[in-house]
Formats: structure tokens, sequence, C-alpha cells
């Protein structure tokens, strides 16, 4: 499979006669919303596991 | 019979387990097939003859409808396992699928959107397939406000897969019905061209982002699950001992 | 099991529905009063004797309909929830299909049928062409009764809910999105000429599956013990 690279150099890239605007749109746009669905839960589990931590520990410590 | 094994997969102790394990490879592996994907797609990719540049979103606007519509039947699926075997951790999977399918159905209509522009000279035009798509978009929602709108989380899981499955049965003839409305009002001097006769070249990144994007619904979907079985099993002796270790 | 008795549930249902509803005073005539002023309401926003008022005014007409349809589904087992026979009606060891069936008949009959009715005199007012006028009360005819029976699936999924005609209408509206097409088509095709039997087969064959799943599903979801 030979591939060339398609543009001549970084400028061209971003730029993509004219077109550029909407595919880099496109891309940030979809790597912040799909960036957004994986930390989400992520967060939310390590918050969980702090606040059930601090739960448990001091069930723990009141049964003196 | 031992339907043991099947009740076994219903377990959310075993699932978290499972997914602890085994997401860190998957992680990896669907990162460097989107990241090599985009690459080859944006980059190497040769520019489409009629819509030049523009073509690219489509490394991004095809995974993501993909996903749309199997992350429906998905979650319809797991309501109805849900419903049938009354096993939880179904349901909790469903509950988690909704939020992710409205995600992935907004980025096949932006990406849709930012592609028509360039292409056909509008943000929007109502074509048969992004009209579905819009009302995918709605199909979730409701969805997810129904599941929202119990004071009891049991009733408002059984309700939303009701829903699921309801919508599950529609989605064939809401497409039939919408591409019949769009064949009756196309005008005749627009030519909607479907996606371009593929080039290997064009087609390799794409079939790489079509599996990241599988891959990336796995893991998102894992990680959803993971949060939501331990909110759900936290009075359990096995996250007492998960989270004081 | 089914206890045979000697009394068709369907139509019990169907009579205590109708006897209620018309004891009710002018609680049965609000969809439709709604439904003449929105429609009347139309021309107040497009000017009345443009062309785009003539093109636009089945697919409002059925538009206006839907909605009006649509916010008095949700009522169909409100009554029957409050007062306790809901759940009465659940835990007979009747299979529910029939007296389903009998309720959404009565509230197609008492809130959707005089919509459908009204329209085509509403369609000279807009004005409509008048070989228009048949096909709109055929369609809406049929087309109000698939509003009721996807309508009343919305309705059970939301019964213990309060406020709830938004939440019903978020479910059901994409739901609608066939009926719309099809029911609209009929009268784009007559006015076009072309053969208006087609789209009203399709939207026929809808009605014939809804009849047929709507009451099934319904009683699915009153059987899964969802409701306290």
């Amino acid at each position: 499979m030979s591939m060339t690279f398609q543009f001549d150099n970084f400028a061209q890239l971003i730029f993509m006669d004219g077109h550029g605007v909407f595919v880099w749109s496109s891309v940030l746009l979809t790597s912040f919303l799909l960036l957004s669905l994986v930390l989400n839960p992520i967060l939310k589990r390590r918050k969980l596991l702090k606040k059930l931590k601090i739960e448990f520990m001091g069930s723990d410590n009141a049964s003196y | 019979m031992q339907w043991t094994w099947f009740h076994k997969f219903a377990s959310p102790k075993w699932f978290y387990q499972i997914t602890g394990k085994i997401l860190p490879f998957l992680a990896w592996l669907t990162f460097f097939l989107l990241v090599i994907g985009l690459v080859l797609g944006l980059g190497y990719a040769p520019a489409d003859a009629k819509q030049g540049n523009s073509f690219r979103i489509i490394y991004i606007h095809v995974p993501s409808n993909f996903l749309a519509l199997a992350g429906y039947f998905l979650m319809a699926i797991a309501g109805a396992i849900g419903l049938i075997w009354r096993i939880k951790l179904a349901f909790w999977v469903m509950k988690c699928a909704a939020p992710i399918g409205v995600v992935f159905t907004l980025v096949g209509l932006l990406t849709g959107s930012l592609w028509g522009k360039p292409t056909w000279g509008s943000f929007w035009v109502w074509d048969a397939r992004g009209t579905s798509m819009l009302i995918l978009l709605f199909l979730y929602v409701g969805v997810y406000s129904l599941g929202r709108s119990f004071h009891n989380a049991n009733s408002g899981e059984k309700a939303s897969a009701f829903l699921a499955i309801v919508g599950t049965v529609n989605i064939p003839i809401i497409y039939k019905s919408v591409d019949w409305w769009f064949t009756l009002h196309q005008p005749a001097t627009i030519k909607f061209t479907s996606a371009p006769s593929m080039h290997p070249d064009m087609f390799y990144p794409l079939l790489i982002m079509i599996v990241g994007f599988y891959l990336l619904y796995a893991v998102v979907l894992m990680l959803a699950v993971r949060a939501e079985i331990l909110l759900r099993e936290r009075k359990t002796n096995w996250v007492r001992t998960l989270v004081l270790k | 099991m089914i206890f045979a008795t000697k009394e068709n549930l369907f139509i019990s249902y169907l009579k205590r529905d109708l006897v209620v509803s018309f004891r009710g005073k002018s609680a049965s005539l609000n969809p439709l009063i709604f439904f003449v002023m929105i429609v009347l309401l139309m021309p107040l926003s497009l000017g009345s004797y443009s062309l785009a008022l003539q093109k636009v005014a089945p697919g409002i007409i059925w538009i206006m309909a839907l909605l009006s349809v649509l916010l008095s589904a949700g009522s169909i087992f409100d009554e029957d929830y409050n007062d306790g026979s809901l759940e009465q009606m659940i835990i007979t060891p009747n299979l529910l299909f029939l007296p389903l069936l009998g309720k959404m008949t009565a509230h197609w009959i008492s809130k959707s049928l005089p919509i459908a009715i009204t329209a085509p005199f509403l369609g000279l007012f807009l004005p409509m062409p008048e070989n228009a006028l048949i096909p709109l009360l055929v369609g809406l005819i049929i087309g109000t009764a698939c509003f009721t029976l996807l309508g009343s699936i919305g309705a059970a999924l939301t019964v213990p809910t309060k406020d709830k005609s938004f939440l019903l209408a978020l479910i059901i509206l994409p739901l609608y999105v066939p009926i719309i097409i099809f029911g609209s088509s009929v009268i784009y095709y007559m006015a076009d000429g072309m053969n208006w039997r087609y789209p009203l087969a399709a939207l026929s064959s809808i009605f014939c599956i809804l009849v047929v799943l709507s009451p099934l599903a319904i009683s699915g979801i009153f059987r899964s013990s969802m409701i306290e």
C-alpha cells in the first residue's frame, strides 16, 4: 500500500484548500465531546471511591 | 439445565473485576487505532475528486453514525434482557448506554452539518439519512428523560426499557417512511450523492476508524457501567473491601 | 388464565369510559376547542391570503391535530389510577388486551374523533382546495386513531408521574413521524394528482400493526409491576 502524504507543508494541512476550517473543527469538536464521554465516568468513579472511603473509615473509627 | 454460567455474567462484581482487567489493554488499543486511522485519513488518503478535502470528515462522521445506531439496539437489548431475566446489571448497561448514544448521535449530526456546508452550501439538508439520525437523537433523549423522571430508580429503568424496545420496533418503520418522504419531496435539481466510490487508500483508514469507534464505545460503556456498579452496590461487602483496600 | 364471561370485555370497558367522559361536562370538549383555535390562529401568523397558506394548510392541520391529541393522550389512565381501579384492572386474571382496547377506543371517540370530523370544515376556512377535504378527513380518522394508540403507550409509561404532558410529548413524538409523513402525503398526493390510496394504505397498515401491538405493549407495562 503506497500512501503518500497529501499536503506539501503544515500550513497546507491546516488550510486544506479552504476546507480546513470544517475538517479541523469537526476533529476538535468530536475530540472534545468524546474526551468528556471518557473522563466523566472516570471522575465520577474516583469521587465515589473517595466518598465511600471516608464513609467506611468513619464508621470503622466510630466503633471504639 | 445448568444456567449458572449465564447468571455469572449477571453478577456486578464479576463484571467489575473482569472489566478492571481488560480495560487498560482495550483503552490503549482504541487510542492507537483512532490515532492511526485519523492520521491516515486526514493526511494520507487522497482527496475526493468532487468534494475535495471536506470529505475527510467521513472518517469521524460515518463511524459515529454506525455507533449511534448500534448503540440504540444495544440499549434496547440490554433493557429487554433486564425485563425478561430480571438482571439488574442489564438495566445499568441500558441506563449508561443512553447518554453515550446521545453523544455519538450528536457527533454524527454535527460532523454531518460541518461536512454539508462546504459540500452542498448549507449546514443542514433534509435528506433521509440525516433526518433519521435527528429522530434517533430524539428517541435517545426520550429514553434518557423517561428514566430520570421516576423517583424510584427501578421503575424508571423498567419504563426506559419498554420505551427503548418500542423505539427499536419503530426504527425501521421511521427510516422507511422518512426515506419515502425524502424521495417524494426531493427537489429534482439537487442530486445528493451517497458516499464516494472508494479508492482503497480512502477505504482502509475508514475501516480502522470504524473498528476504533466500536472499541471506543465499548471502553466508554464499561467505564460508565463500572461507576454505576460502585454506586448501586455500595452497601455490599465486596465494595467495602475494595474501597478499604 | 382467561375466565369465560358472558360479557364482552371490550364493549363493557368501551361503554364505561364513554359514559364517564360524557358525564364530565366541558372537559370532553377542550381538545376540540383547542384544535379549532390553533388552526384558526395559523393565518394570523402566515398571512390570510398568501399562497404559502394554501400550500402548507394540510400539513399544519395535521400538526395541530397531532398536538391536540397528544395533549389529551396522557389522561387516559389518570382517573383509573387515582381511584384505584387501574390496580384492580391489572390484578385480575383476565387478559388486559380487550379492556385496554375498549378504553383506547372510548378515549379516541371522545377526544380525537371530534377533531378529525371538524378538520375538513376548518379546511374551508384556510382555504384548502375542496377535493382535498375528503382525503384529509379519512387520513385524520385513521391517523388520530394511530396517535391515540401510540400515545396510550406513553401514558402507560408515565402513569405515576405528575406534570406529564411534556415528558409524554418528548417520548412519543419521534414515534409519530411515520404517521405524520403518510397522513399529510395523502393530501399532497391528491393535490399533485397522484393516487392518494398509496400513502393511505401505508397509514392503514401502521394502524393495523398498532391496534394489535399497542394493547400488548401496555399490558406488558402494567403487568411488570412498575406502578407502586
